[in-house]
């Protein structure tokens, strides 16, 4: 194949040529907002700041809605405008390689654009050890977004190749974005209209219940009887929508969390392909005299703008439902004027006002009496049975909750829920099954709850156990050094991965990676290493030693156990600590090669907020005694002693007189 | 050589600018169309060119199918009546843009050229005035070299030095690369000078066609009087297009047909007889009475 035939070089460099300021003032705009976003970053952030999906994503996810788009209308906008039609296609080169070329340039920009901001977060997390961006971690963003942008730009060229002006385009887009996922909303509006419950069937005895009866749930009796001798029993769930959108709906699955999709990326990839196709054969055959007006042909127009009516329509069907009379009479006038604006803004005159407005509102009685017929017709329909072997998994806690995906697990919690003993209230859970998400209302009592601990339990052995130790890419509050990575190692094979108990657990220190595209945490406790504790230790007073130093800290507090602190040596700690500053740093830089049995956190607040292990604490009471001596004469110390004694020593008397 | 064969186009169903159009245009001619308004005059080059693609029939150029072939439009090229060029470019820009199009591209040409009309080559086209426009989308579609070159509303805002000027680089166009041009206007003395063939199109076909010469020299417009009285009738072995008598003066439209006219007046003896050339749009006109229709209504 004559690759000159899919890409022509020149045209291409020339096409973009004549746009590149403007191509690159918005592909520029992105990676330089992110570059100010990292440096903002280090600037600001005391310790280390773990990137994630979202926080890296969210520039380049609002220029999705705008760079391929504009990207499409540099590239192919010509056929909106009968001058350059003319000077674009008598020129010797064939639609079919202006589209190709076209595509294909497109996506190489959008690439180019992708690496560009890929190599910024690589390059900020190279070099700066403040950021934690790990390789996976822009490797997800990379494939994401190229995917993303590439769709959206698919999107935006078959609205360019099927609409004559860019406002036509911009309603095919919506149309060929939104549409189907709108579909899929009416749809969970009808499934879950169905009046009281949906059945699950279990026929085996882990969940069958020992006793069941129908007149405790609201449903037709005789059916519930049926179907229970089927082994089928009432249970609350309902459809949710699904969280595998195309990156443009994102905000519509994931509670609106802007997460990596494999699923939607896939979606997307073979859509494109699918766009890319149907936009060649629109292309190659466009009328190209259909430029300056959304859609010369007169049916073609109205038909666009009745599927537009589809969602809008079904906005004015929940008012009308709600208030009939008063939701009509609104729904009408905002019909009437939505046709007009449509008229204005695609065809940019009010086109046939009279025709128009009447095509409209017939399209709108229609998609009415649609919508109310398809309600009452759902509402009448069978009663929605999932197998219980078809659940893949029950999520116990909304957010961050554990995935039970044991059979015996879901099947005892639903087993529980049917013969409801207690009389238990319903908890929402998340469910998937068959692919699909559901929410379920599920009743837990004390034994199940026990049940979800030790299930919970395992998961969190699981996770320690499978813990990618050797991938650490981030430790909490601390620079993760070859050193560091390498003295948590010691620490992880020490631990009892058998009996890991992270709420019992002290003195730790979180580490993370970065694996099936999010982060995985667990604890590790530093004295299991002790040379981990004091690597640990050394870099947080180190720290806090470059804190006295630049003067940062303006507030002195110090945590002890098993030694007599009295209130007033609290209350007075900072002022006489602040005072002896250089006492301090010289017992600092001398302190912790030691640890006894009563050590002491001293804290710093400033700017940041930085922590000190003393190693010994009763030595360090001792130096404090000598610090406190030194200033008890100082008119400020008496004026706090003073204070002290006015407000507090007066409530304490109160609480013990109390 | 273009073969243009039962060529239709509608842009609302079933009003047809062009329908059914036949016509032929040899090789190294300079073709002229006219006509009207909405006649179809731009729709016709636009689908020659591809810009446009046609309901039915074929469009030949060099014995291959024209629409969207690549090779056949390296040797075409169009200048359409409303002018379109990249913002901030310069008449060198653009000349480069053609030049990674077009094989022939000869880049010198423009420089010559430009140098010539006093155009800045390196200034942006933006800032110049319509006809200084006109004359850059007109120096690069000649520097292509292209075997065929389609020109809408040619010299539109030209002034008459510079229009004369281009006449003259077209002539050479032809004569040097043997280069067909078909030029459209609404204006028939602008192409009298200049097109060897023309074509009429009205409503969507080509109603007359023919070559200049021959309408020069076939028609003529004679005033005559005669000792005795005479009408219509007596010069019945003359095709006559157009007949009026004031007084004792007739003026006649003739066409010759290969017949001697001169020799049948003068056998009637006549007391005047003044031959007069014919302008073309005179001619035109007389065409079409012929043909029954108003020529107003046409151009």
């Amino acid at each position: 194949m004559n690759l000159m035939r899919l890409f022509n070089k020149d045209y291409f460099k020339e096409n973009v040529r004549k746009s590149k300021g403007l191509l690159a003032f918005f592909l520029g705009v992105i990676p330089l907002i992110n570059i100010l976003i990292l440096i903002i970053n280090i600037l600001n952030i005391d310790n280390v700041t773990l990137f994630d999906f979202r926080s890296i994503s969210v520039v380049t996810f609002l220029g999705m809605y705008v760079i391929p788009v504009l990207l499409a209308l540099t590239l192919l906008g010509f056929v909106f405008k009968r001058k350059s039609v003319d000077f674009v296609l008598s020129k010797p080169i064939t639609r079919k390689t202006i589209y190709t070329t076209n595509i294909i340039g497109g996506i190489g920009i959008i690439i180019l654009f992708m690496l560009i901001n890929s190599l910024i977060f690589g390059g900020f997390n190279l070099f700066s050890s403040k950021l934690v961006i790990p390789l996976p971690l822009i490797i997800d963003y990379f494939l994401y977004f190229v995917i993303a942008y590439i769709f959206v730009f698919m999107v935006t060229v078959l609205g360019i190749s099927l609409a004559g002006n860019f406002m036509g385009t911009v309603v095919a887009i919506m149309i060929v974005i939104c549409l189907f996922p709108f579909f899929k909303l009416i749809g969970l509006y009808y499934n879950n209209n169905y009046e009281y419950n949906n059945y699950i069937k279990c026929d085996d005895k882990e969940c069958m219940p020992a006793e069941f009866n129908c007149d405790r749930y609201g449903v037709t009796l005789s059916d519930c009887n049926k179907k229970v001798a089927k082994n089928q029993y009432p249970l609350s769930y309902e459809r949710e929508l699904d969280d595998n959108f195309v990156a443009p709906l994102t905000f519509f699955s994931n509670n609106g969390e802007l997460s990596y999709n494999g699923s939607s990326i896939i979606k997307m990839l073979l859509l494109s392909l699918v766009y890319a196709v149907v936009g060649f054969y629109l292309f190659i055959n466009r009328k190209m005299e259909n430029n300056e007006t959304s859609f010369k042909n007169e049916k073609l127009h109205y038909i666009i703008k009745s599927i537009t009516l589809i969602p809008i329509t079904f906005i004015t069907y929940l008012i009308i439902k709600d208030e009939p009379l008063i939701g009509m009479l609104v729904s009408v006038a905002m019909i009437l004027i939505y046709s007009a604006l449509y008229d204005l803004v695609t065809k940019r005159e009010i086109y046939k006002f009279g025709k128009s407005s009447v095509i409209s509102l017939v399209v709108f009685g229609i998609l009415l009496g649609a919508y109310t017929l398809g309600v009452n017709i759902s509402k009448l329909g069978e009663a929605q049975v999932l197998d219980i072997n078809d659940i893949e998994y029950i999520k116990y806690g909304y957010i961050d909750g554990t995935k039970i995906t044991d059979k015996s697990v879901i099947k005892a919690l639903v087993k529980t829920t049917l013969e409801d003993k207690e009389n238990m209230g319903r908890q929402s859970m998340q469910m998937r099954a068959n692919g699909k998400n559901y929410i379920v209302y599920l009743g837990v009592n004390s034994d199940m709850q026990n049940l979800i601990d030790t299930f919970t339990d395992m998961e969190m052995q699981n996770k320690y156990k499978n813990f990618d130790i050797d991938n650490i890419v981030y430790a909490r509050d601390i620079e993760l050094t070859k050193t560091l990575k390498k003295l948590v190692k010691e620490a992880y094979q020490k631990m009892d991965l058998t009996n890991i108990d992270e709420e019992k657990m002290d003195e730790v220190i979180q580490v993370a990676v970065y694996k099936d595209h999010e982060y995985q945490y667990i604890k590790i406790p530093k004295l299991i290493n002790k040379d981990l504790d004091k690597y640990v230790l050394d870099y947080q007073n180190t720290k806090a030693l470059e804190m006295i130093e630049e003067n940062d800290s303006i507030y002195y507090d110090i945590y002890m156990n098993d030694i007599e602190f009295s209130d007033l040596d609290s209350y007075v700690f900072s002022y006489v600590v602040e005072e002896n500053v250089e006492a301090l740093k010289d017992y600092l830089e001398n302190d912790n090669t030691e640890f006894t049995n009563t050590t002491a956190m001293l804290s710093l607040t400033g700017k940041k907020f930085m922590h000190i292990k003393i190693g010994d604490a009763k030595k360090f009471m001792t130096e404090f005694k000598k610090w406190q001596e030194k200033v008890k004469n100082e008119e400020e110390y008496q004026d706090l002693v003073n204070q002290y004694n006015r407000y507090y020593s007066k409530d304490t008397e109160a609480i013990d007189e109390y | 050589m273009i073969e243009i064969k039962n060529l239709s186009k509608c842009f609302v169903k079933d009003k047809y600018v062009l329908e059914n159009l036949n016509c032929s245009i040899g090789e190294a001619h300079i073709y002229g169309l006219v006509g009207a308004n909405g006649a179809g005059k731009s729709t016709l080059l636009r689908l020659i060119n591809s810009v446009y693609k046609q309901d039915s029939g074929t469009i030949y150029i060099d014995d291959k199918d024209a629409f969207d072939n690549e090779e056949v439009k390296k040797n075409l090229v169009f200048v359409p009546d409303d002018l379109f060029f990249y913002p901030n470019y310069s008449l060198m820009d653009m000349a480069e843009y053609y030049k990674s199009l077009y094989p022939r591209f000869d880049i010198n040409y423009v420089i010559n050229i430009a140098n010539k009309l006093k155009l800045d080559i390196n200034a942006k086209i933006s800032s110049f005035s319509k006809g200084m426009k006109r004359q850059c989308a007109l120096i690069v579609a000649l520097a292509t070299k292209a075997k065929y070159m389609l020109f809408d509303e040619t010299f539109d805002g030209l002034d008459p030095v510079v229009r004369k000027f281009f006449k003259g680089l077209l002539a050479n166009a032809l004569e040097e690369n043997k280069t067909t041009i078909i030029m459209t206007s609404h204006n028939l003395r602008e192409l009298e000078d200049i097109c060897d063939n023309l074509g009429l199109l009205y409503k969507g076909k080509i109603l007359f066609e023919s070559d200049i010469d021959t309408l020069k020299t076939n028609m003529f417009k004679v005033q005559i009087s005669l000792k005795e009285d005479f009408n219509k009738e007596t010069f019945k072995g003359l095709k006559i297009l157009s007949y009026k008598k004031i007084g004792s003066i007739a003026t006649l439209i003739i066409e010759e047909n290969g017949k001697d006219s001169k020799k049948i007046l003068n056998a009637l003896k006549p007391v005047i007889l003044d031959y007069l050339p014919l302008t073309l749009e005179e001619v035109f006109i007389y065409q079409m009475e012929a043909l029954g229709y108003e020529f107003n209504e046409i151009v």
